[in-house]
């Protein structure tokens, strides 16, 4: 690295040193967010003054702008640059969202109980139809489903290993960010992705239960089942607020609406994502295991009312309540 | 925000506005086409692993029925699914962090991401973009995304709207010479080739009102701005006045 022996004070010397320092400036900050030292951001706004004065003079004394090109160009990427809040450490950003999702998540009460109202709806009518002519199931459920819903009455296929949780955790994540995505579709998908669901899950328990394998199947689904369903409406409940944001965007333009919408509800997919690797984990380790009935209820009980329990009493909302309680004591 | 042709504006802090050039279709679908195959190459990677992991194991057992018992194909196939769902789900959020709103398609293609006011991109605005991807993608071949683009004011597919982001051209540092930018103002020159930008914003802005205007008014202003202009740009002032107008809107 080349440094001058006696750096000259930016903006003092000609517009085109600026100019110059200017591009390079931010075709270094642009490559590498952390790569400007200490010279080069007492550098940057100076810099970019003088090139955005030396812009508006010249507008005003009508330059041609086909001259003033590389000018704006420089200037929009500095702009750009200077005025973006610089990005948190990824550990405070966790942090954040962790406090955030209960937040949200409490705020889209509403949303949630509609999610689950919409899986259970398609739950009941997958499982009454299913229940009512077993043979049905072609028509509904994939051959795949079916065989996996039949060897429940077999023994375990295999031993429980915690790398299952990657198969599983991608798997369902997958699930549940693209049910929060298709919230965008006028919340169109979010709602068939939940019905469908449901009428898998619905259909899946009649075909167990004909089958005789119940037990089986309960074995397997406890331990994780309850996380992982909380998990996917949470998503879908994100999905659904985006969708009605669509529908009714008030006095906001629809696509200001969806983008709010979007943002404000995206901590609860990342939510949603973080306890399915918890359950995914579950899933592939505990899950697959001979434990008796009790001791899966009891690790899938006490997952989900740990998650329910973070969701309750987390974030900042609780706190703000309690004050707010002692402050009314006082008045 | 308002939008002329394919620009968006943004107003600086120091109120000063600056025209952010919108990125056409054909940019963007090659840069996603590139993106597209930078992406298989850890997934193929990651396939040649499992494979290979696969057969060493079925020498080992010598038989079909060991396949998923070792310990080594269950390693690969985790990596393997880890790897897909990460390059499907962080490719782009990834570069938009690291590269501010530039994917290598992107660069190739001189495109970038930025956040409606022109700001360097986030990481909540990068993941919703590429979340609702999805929704672009529907029912296949980005139909949706394309509607959208053409639909939208500043060419956003649904992402861009719910992200609040928007593809510009990003030409990156380009000569140009900066001494005329102080040096006399171009009007006492001889006749300059390209439109000021006041002239210009004349010219689009009366070119924009002009049908909704009296015949009688119309042809009273088309003739003003053209006796105005034409001098100035080198245009023979005795054409008809339209015909001056559209050899300006050129400019």
């Amino acid at each position: 690295m080349m440094v001058p022996a006696a750096a000259p004070v930016p903006g003092s010397g000609t517009l085109a040193g600026a100019v110059a320092r200017l591009e390079e400036l931010v075709e270094r900050g642009r490559r590498h967010p952390r790569a400007l030292a200490r010279a080069d951001l007492r550098d940057l706004p100076i810099v970019y003054r003088r090139a955005i004065t030396a812009l508006a003079e010249a507008r005003a004394r009508d330059v041609p702008i086909a001259q003033l090109a590389r000018l704006e160009r420089v200037l929009i990427a500095a702009h750009g640059l200077l005025y973006a809040p610089e990005p948190p450490r990824l550990g405070r950003a966790f942090a954040a969202l962790l406090r955030e999702i209960p937040e949200v998540v409490k705020r889209s009460g509403r949303a949630l109980a509609l999610a689950i109202g919409i899986c259970a709806l398609g739950g009941l009518w997958g499982y009454a139809v299913i229940r009512a002519d077993p043979a049905r199931a072609i028509a509904l459920l994939s051959p795949e489903l079916i065989e996996n819903a039949r060897n429940f009455k077999g023994g375990p296929t295999r031993a429980g290993d915690p790398l299952y949780g990657v198969f599983y955790f991608t798997n369902n994540a997958k699930v549940a960010l693209t049910v929060y995505a298709l919230g965008a579709s006028f919340g169109l998908g979010t709602v068939v992705i939940l019905l469908y669901n449901g009428i898998v899950l619905g259909g899946t328990l009649a075909l167990v239960l004909s089958a005789g394998a119940s037990s089986r199947f309960f074995s397997f689904v406890l331990a994780h089942g309850g996380i992982e369903m909380l998990a996917i409406f949470i998503a879908a409940a994100a999905g659904l607020e985006m969708g009605y944001a669509m529908l009714r965007p008030g006095w906001k333009r629809r696509g200001d609406a969806l983008r709010d919408a979007a943002h404000a509800t995206l901590p609860m997919a990342l939510g949603a994502a973080l306890l399915l690797s918890v359950a995914g984990l579950v899933e592939g380790w505990i899950s697959p295991k001979p434990l008796a009935i009790a001791t899966k209820a009891l690790i899938g009980g006490s997952l989900l009312g740990a998650a329910l329990l973070y969701l309750i009493l987390g974030g900042r909302a609780h706190r703000r309540a309690t004050g707010r309680a002692v402050l009314a004591d006082g008045v | 925000m308002k939008r002329l042709d394919d620009v968006a504006t943004v107003e600086t802090p120091e109120q000063i506005e600056l025209e952010l050039p919108l990125a056409g279709v054909g940019s963007r679908a090659v840069a996603y086409l590139l993106d597209f195959l930078i992406q298989l190459i850890p997934v193929v990677i990651a396939m040649v692993l499992l494979v290979v992991a696969l057969s060493l194991d079925l020498g080992l057992k010598g038989s079909a029925d060991g396949i998923m018992r070792g310990r080594v194909p269950l390693v690969a196939a985790a990596v393997f699914s880890a790897v897909l769902f990460a390059t499907n789900f962080l490719y782009f959020t990834i570069w938009d962090l690291a590269a501010r709103g530039q994917s290598p398609g992107k660069r190739a293609l001189k495109l970038r991401v930025v956040r409606d006011g022109g700001l360097a991109i986030d990481a909540r605005s990068s993941l919703i973009r590429n979340l609702v991807r999805t929704v672009d993608m529907l029912p296949g071949f980005y139909v949706v995304g394309l509607v959208s683009v053409f639909w939208s004011r500043a060419h956003k597919r649904i992402g861009d709207l719910a992200a609040g982001t928007l593809v510009i051209r990003d030409e990156g540092a380009a000569v140009g010479e900066l001494s005329v930018i102080l040096g006399p103002a171009p009007s006492v020159l001889a006749p300059a080739s390209a439109l000021s930008a006041a002239d210009r914003g004349l010219v689009h802005d009366y070119l924009e009102r002009r049908h909704g205007l009296a015949s009688a008014t119309r042809d009273r202003l088309d003739r003003q701005i053209a006796d105005k202009l034409a001098v100035r740009y080198g245009i023979d002032p005795r054409l008809p006045a339209a015909a001056i107008l559209d050899e300006l809107k050129g400019k």
